[in-house]
């Protein structure tokens, strides 16, 4: 069969041409459309996209916000000693022996909470002072890292219970 | 009298067309309007597509009723799948594609639970040539994948990669259907062409 043949097959189903649509069928679809409930888009609001973002920056600004309370700028744990078995918090709001603590110097401090009946040994030393509330302890340089230790490890084993609270300090 | 024709025109009526957005009128445009349930805009596609879809529905399942059949719940499918409808491919294609589907239901069902059918050709206006009457008889006679494709392409006119989207079909099986379609019609008429 010839290109021609195929051609002449074409423009003569061309010219068949359409059928017109029966006149009721506009009427009646129409009618049924109307009977449905419309179709909805399922409606996002606009800022859909960006919603796991703002979640996740919500929740990360909340992180941030409760590690600031919480380590309050953590002194003890800036000092480098880093041996403080997670006990140790700074003492820049608490007022032990005259007054609170200012910012700039908690460098070189650590707050321990420890049994009444360990405390008390502390309390013994040379370097200890003793207010209602905590017990202070200005050690040398030299001791400062040593009792840090120390202090961090009996707070470590210190069951819960009433505690008193430990202050070490580096002596100026 | 005088003030009457001093009196402005309409706002509506002077402002011109020029400031509306090109495609404001096309299918895909009455389409997004259709799918967030503007009816009026709906009812345009179906007065727009409605002639074809009936042809289409008419030449695949031979029967007026069943075309009948098809087109309607066609355009109720499209009506409720609008919203679903992502623009991939030509408003008329997806809708084409739907009352194809349909057609093929139809042929498929009167195939398993044979009934009497009211054949085209006897359904056809009287006042119509002889020759086109064959034309559409040897037409009915093709086989529904040979058919649909000679009246998507030969008679509604549509482009080989339209009709391969519409039947979901690569182009090259369209163009072979086509072919063989064709040449099925040619032979089917040849004692009338040489006549």
């Amino acid at each position: 069969m010839t290109e021609q043949n195929h051609d002449e097959i074409a423009r003569r189903l061309r010219e068949t041409g359409t059928v017109p649509a029966p006149p009721r069928l506009r009427g009646e679809v129409m009618d049924q459309v109307r009977a449905e409930p419309r179709p909805r888009r399922s409606r996002r609001p606009f800022f859909a996209p960006v919603l796991p973002y703002a979640a996740a920056a919500a929740v990360l600004a909340g992180l941030v916000l409760a590690f600031s309370h919480l380590g309050g700028g953590s002194g003890s744990m800036s000092s480098g000693a880093g041996a403080s078995g997670g006990g140790t918090r700074s003492p820049e709001a608490t007022s032990v022996g005259g007054g609170a603590v200012a910012p700039d110097k908690v460098k070189d401090q650590a707050i321990f909470s420890l049994r009444p009946g360990d405390a008390k040994r502390f309390a013994a030393l040379p370097y200890a002072t003793r207010s209602p509330k905590a017990i202070v302890i200005a050690v040398p340089k030299s001791l400062y890292a040593h009792y840090r230790k120390r202090l961090a490890k009996i707070e470590a084993h210190t069951p819960a219970g009433p505690t008193i609270s430990v202050i070490l300090r580096r002596a100026p | 009298m005088h003030e009457a024709l001093a009196l402005p025109l309409p706002r509506a009526a002077r402002v011109a067309p020029y400031h509306e957005p090109v495609q404001i009128g096309s299918d895909e445009a009455l389409a997004r309007r259709a799918a967030r349930g503007d009816e009026a805009a709906f009812e345009e596609l179906v007065v727009r597509h409605q002639d074809k879809l009936y042809t289409l529905a008419l030449r695949v399942t031979l029967s007026e009723a069943d075309a009948y059949d098809c087109v309607q719940e066609g355009l109720i499918a499209a009506w409720r799948a609008l919203p679903r409808f992502r623009g991939d491919a030509r408003f008329s294609t997806w809708m084409y594609r739907i009352v194809v589907r349909k057609a093929y239901d139809t042929i498929e069902r009167r195939r398993r639970t044979p009934e009497p059918v009211e054949e085209l050709h006897a359904v056809a206006p009287e006042a119509q040539p002889e020759a086109r009457l064959d034309l559409i008889a040897a037409l009915g006679d093709l086989d529904p994948d040979f058919r649909v494709v000679a009246v998507a392409c030969d008679i509604l006119g549509m482009s080989m990669e339209d009709a391969g989207t519409m039947l979901e079909l690569p182009t090259g099986t369209v163009k072979s259907r086509l072919h063989r379609a064709r040449e099925q019609l040619a032979q089917a008429l040849e004692p009338d062409r040489t006549g």
